[in-house]
């Protein structure tokens, strides 16, 4: 698990993360979303052990990070921004990184190159900047951590390796436990992929939902009563966070559980009744409920 | 668990990547050296003294190469070493490895360190192979005193450099760091002491001379082949603990390094505000340098003001530039942090341009000295040869009143005495306070009598204590093998017999008592009419008979010439 309290950063007096708490479970994947400059990056790189922090606490497994050799050893990071020494192949790479990590398999290694058709021997800075990821990733999925943090993962990747990337670490949480923190200014790309969703902005969070929980008590209800409109045991009984007219047909956003919503709109005998899949997007916007102007701003 | 491949918190793998990679650096070192002192004897190039002649200068490291090696292949080594420190990219992939920033650094700290011994082991090596047999007639201590002192030195340049990769946030900063830290001290010194010269009459240079804050200028500096006396062994013992506690101190930052601000110009804020401030200052004494040399003898203050307060700011400008990588740098905060460049200046052109402290004009108090020694260009008569240091000590009332009398003198004839600058003596003047303290004064000036300097030095000089050191010495002296030569020194008139000694020490004795101040600037002069060569042993002050060379001034030795004559 990794748990982070009051983590506070300032670059040269410029707060960059202020008071954040998080919480990633084991065997999850987080989704941390924000915009160009929230401090997405500062916490990956916070968290792996990089920089240190101002003032807060960031334990993984119940162990401070910073300096921890042995618990970097579990840990590997993909940054946006990539670094491959001067001459080197991914096969020079591979060598390096066998030799450091503990936990290194040299046939996944293998096998995820054939996966992705890389040149293990051509000098990996003549790579476009979609292959370095797509090399960048087959080194830290081969170092077999229990911790992978991804910064801006399919930047710069084409729908198919994308696709790809994303398999592979479903797979390896499925399979392993492995426990993913992947940064996004895009909420839509991490539909169907995060089991929770932190939104960051200016240096603080401000939401963190688990996204299953949010999904099942939230629904879109396209329903019609005909002229009369929506009776008002409806619009009584249940919490409606957005109501929307197109003729006689009403598009409801509701607060509640499928099965009530069933059970209340039935009882009016609609003409028209479909409970419809909400994205993402959707549910953080109708959770804030008009509130807050800057999330918004992030999510659309 | 641990990581693999490491021992003694430091990282195999990393070392042995680094040695990989940049293998070219030690490989460049090695070749400079070997084609600069190695081939040349192994083709045998060149006569065997010129071998010779070229072997001594490079294991002195006086040869512009192997100098040029000592400064750059340290530089370089840590560079390439740090390098993965100077970027956001490379910083954050490597600490994002499961490596503590402990182990990161002293495998970086090590690599460079096998790059720069290996190329000396290897030409050591070679010039062991190649000296065998005594073949050059070198001092047998001259290659592993070669390889101890370019050692330490590589290593001192090399531990400044890591501090200088430490604090860098770029490469660029890196070498212009590197540089500046270790040309900074004897630079500054060496400029602080010019200066002072120029404007303090009587200025005396530091007893710890500019080069010597500095192994490569120490070895510029000084002919040593060997280590030949404990001295120079302290110092180099001393380069070693500066260079250790360099490379100690640089892991302390390390460990706390914000990496945030790699790409900076400098990592740490403060650092890089005092680094302006100092390019700032030592640049613009560098160019007021220039200035006072475009006057001429007379130096032309108002020009040298101007000059300074333009040059700073630009000089302090430039330095900000570079600092924050911008050429936006005309903000009042900046601005503001100008002025402790000019507070700098300030203090150090009142300490010397215009004299504050009147060092100048300061002259004890007789009744507030406990002794002086005095160091003039009379020869001390009888004393050993091997003592290069000619100084008299003066503690009786009335020579200390005397001497202070001269001073003054000289303190008030400063305008016309600076002037001159032919036929100058020197003095050097340093008085033991009675509280402790000690003041020393250095004049190179002319003596004329005009200014009543002559009379006034002359109670000095003709007195009994002043006199004492040298009649003690020769009342000890051991004279034997006299030989009597023409002017030259190299043409035989006679041999003396033994019994000559006795009777020479006894006219010496009587000439020494009556020579004048007079006799004593005659002797610097070439007027001698004969040379007696003799052997002379010192019991208790030496351990072996020295060689003398006597000059015979007729008029300033009348007993011994009385003596001469009677031989002839």
């Amino acid at each position: 698990m990794i748990y982070v309290q009051n983590l506070s950063k300032a670059f040269d007096g410029f707060p960059a993360l202020t008071d954040l708490d998080l919480c990633v479970q084991k065997g999850s994947i987080y989704g941390l979303i924000g915009t160009n400059g929230a401090g997405k990056t500062t916490i990956l790189r916070l968290l792996a052990g990089v920089l240190i922090p101002d003032r807060g606490k960031i334990l993984i497994d119940e162990t401070p990070v910073f300096d921890n050799e042995e618990l970097k050893q579990r840990i590997s990071l993909v940054s946006d921004d990539l670094y491959f020494p001067a001459g080197t192949s991914l096969f020079d790479m591979g060598k390096f990184y066998r030799d450091i990590y503990i936990g290194w398999n040299q046939k996944k290694f293998e096998t995820l190159i054939a996966l992705f058709g890389l040149d293990d021997k051509k000098t990996i800075r003549s790579f476009s900047k979609g292959i370095k990821k797509q090399a960048a990733f087959t080194l830290a999925l081969s170092t077999s951590p229990d911790y992978l943090f991804l910064d801006e993962p399919i930047d710069g990747l084409d729908p198919v390796a994308r696709k790809l990337v994303w398999k592979l670490i479903v797979d390896e949480v499925a399979e392993k436990q492995m426990t993913v923190l992947v940064s996004s200014h895009n909420l839509s790309e991490m539909e169907g992929i995060c089991d929770s969703i932190g939104i960051i902005s200016k240096g603080r969070m401000h939401l963190e939902k688990e996204l299953d929980a949010m999904k099942s008590k939230m629904n879109k209800v396209q329903v019609s009563f005909g002229t009369s409109g929506c009776p008002d045991s409806v619009l009584q009984n249940l919490h409606i966070l957005h109501q929307e007219s197109k003729g006689s047909v009403e598009l409801l956003i509701i607060h509640e559980k499928a099965a009530r919503i069933r059970e209340v709109i039935e009882a009016e005998q609609p003409l028209l009744f479909d409970l419809l899949p909400l994205t993402l997007e959707e549910i953080f916007i109708y959770e804030l409920g008009g509130e807050d102007d800057e999330i918004k701003k992030i999510l659309l | 668990m641990k990581s693999k491949k490491s021992f003694c918190n430091l990282s195999a793998v990393l070392v042995s990547r680094n040695l990989k990679q940049f293998w070219l650096i030690p490989f460049a070192a090695f070749l400079a050296y070997f084609i600069r002192g190695i081939l040349p004897l192994i083709v045998k190039s060149s006569s065997y003294e010129t071998l010779r002649y070229l072997t001594n200068d490079v294991l002195s490291n006086h040869d512009y190469v192997y100098l040029g090696v000592l400064m750059v292949l340290p530089i370089c080594a840590s560079i390439a070493v740090f390098s993965y420190l100077h970027g956001n990219a490379p910083a954050t992939a490597m600490h994002a490895m499961p490596f503590s920033r402990k182990k990161l650094y002293r495998s970086s700290v090590v690599s460079g360190m096998i790059m720069i011994v290996l190329p000396i082991l290897l030409i050591g090596l070679c010039y062991a192979v190649l000296l065998r047999g005594d073949v050059y007639d070198l001092a047998p201590e001259i290659l592993p005193s070669w390889i101890f002192r370019t050692f330490v030195s590589t290593f001192f340049v090399y531990a400044v450099s890591t501090f200088a990769a430490v604090v860098a946030g770029s490469v660029v900063t890196h070498i212009l760091l590197a540089m500046f830290f270790n040309g900074l001290l004897p630079i500054t010194i060496y400029l602080v002491n010019r200066f002072m010269s120029a404007f303090l009459f009587g200025y005396s240079n530091s007893p710890l001379a500019s080069y010597i804050f500095s192994p490569v200028s120490f070895e510029r500096n000084n002919y040593i082949s060997i280590l030949y006396d404990g001295y120079t062994m302290l110092t180099y013992l001393a380069y070693l603990l500066v260079a250790f506690l360099l490379i100690w101190c640089s892991a302390a930052a390390y460990r706390r390094l914000p990496l945030e601000k790699e790409g900076n110009a400098t990592v740490i804020t403060w650092l890089g505000e005092i680094i302006c401030v100092l390019f700032a200052f030592v640049a613009t004494i560098i160019f007021d340098f220039f200035i006072i040399s475009w006057g001429g003898e007379i130096i032309n203050l108002p020009l040298l003001l101007i000059g300074s307060l333009i040059g700073s700011f630009l000089f302090y400008i430039v330095a900000r530039m570079i600092l924050e990588k911008s050429l936006a740098v005309f903000r009042l905060a900046a601005l503001k942090k100008y002025m402790a460049v000019l507070a700098a200046l300030v203090l150090f052109f009142g300490l010397t341009v215009f004299d504050l402290t009147g060092y100048t004009t300061k002259v004890p108090e007789a009744g507030t000295i406990e002794s002086i020694a005095l160091d003039d260009p009379f020869p001390l008569i009888g004393m050993p040869e091997y003592l290069s240091d000619n100084e008299v000590v003066l503690t009786k009332e009335e020579n200390i009143v005397n001497l202070t009398n001269f001073h003054r003198l000289l303190v008030k004839n400063k305008s016309y005495l600076t002037k001159e600058t032919e036929n100058t003596y020197f003095f050097e003047i340093s008085y033991h306070l009675k509280d402790g303290n000690e003041i020393r004064r250095f004049y190179s000036v002319p003596l004329e009598n005009k200014l009543g300097l002559i009379d006034a030095y002359r109670k000095i000089y003709e007195s009994s204590e002043y006199k004492q050191s040298a009649l003690t010495s020769i009342q000890n002296e051991q004279a034997s093998d006299f030989q009597l030569l023409d002017k030259t020194g190299e043409k035989l008139i006679m041999k003396l017999p033994d019994s000559f000694g006795d009777k020479f020490k006894t006219a010496l004795i009587q000439d020494v008592e009556g020579m004048t101040l007079e006799d004593a600037m005659v002797i610097q002069t070439d007027s001698y009419q004969y040379t007696l060569q003799y052997k002379a042993f010192y019991p208790g002050v030496q351990s072996e008979k020295e060689e003398k060379m006597f000059n015979v001034y007729a008029e300033i030795y009348p007993h011994i010439n009385k003596l001469l004559a009677k031989e002839l």
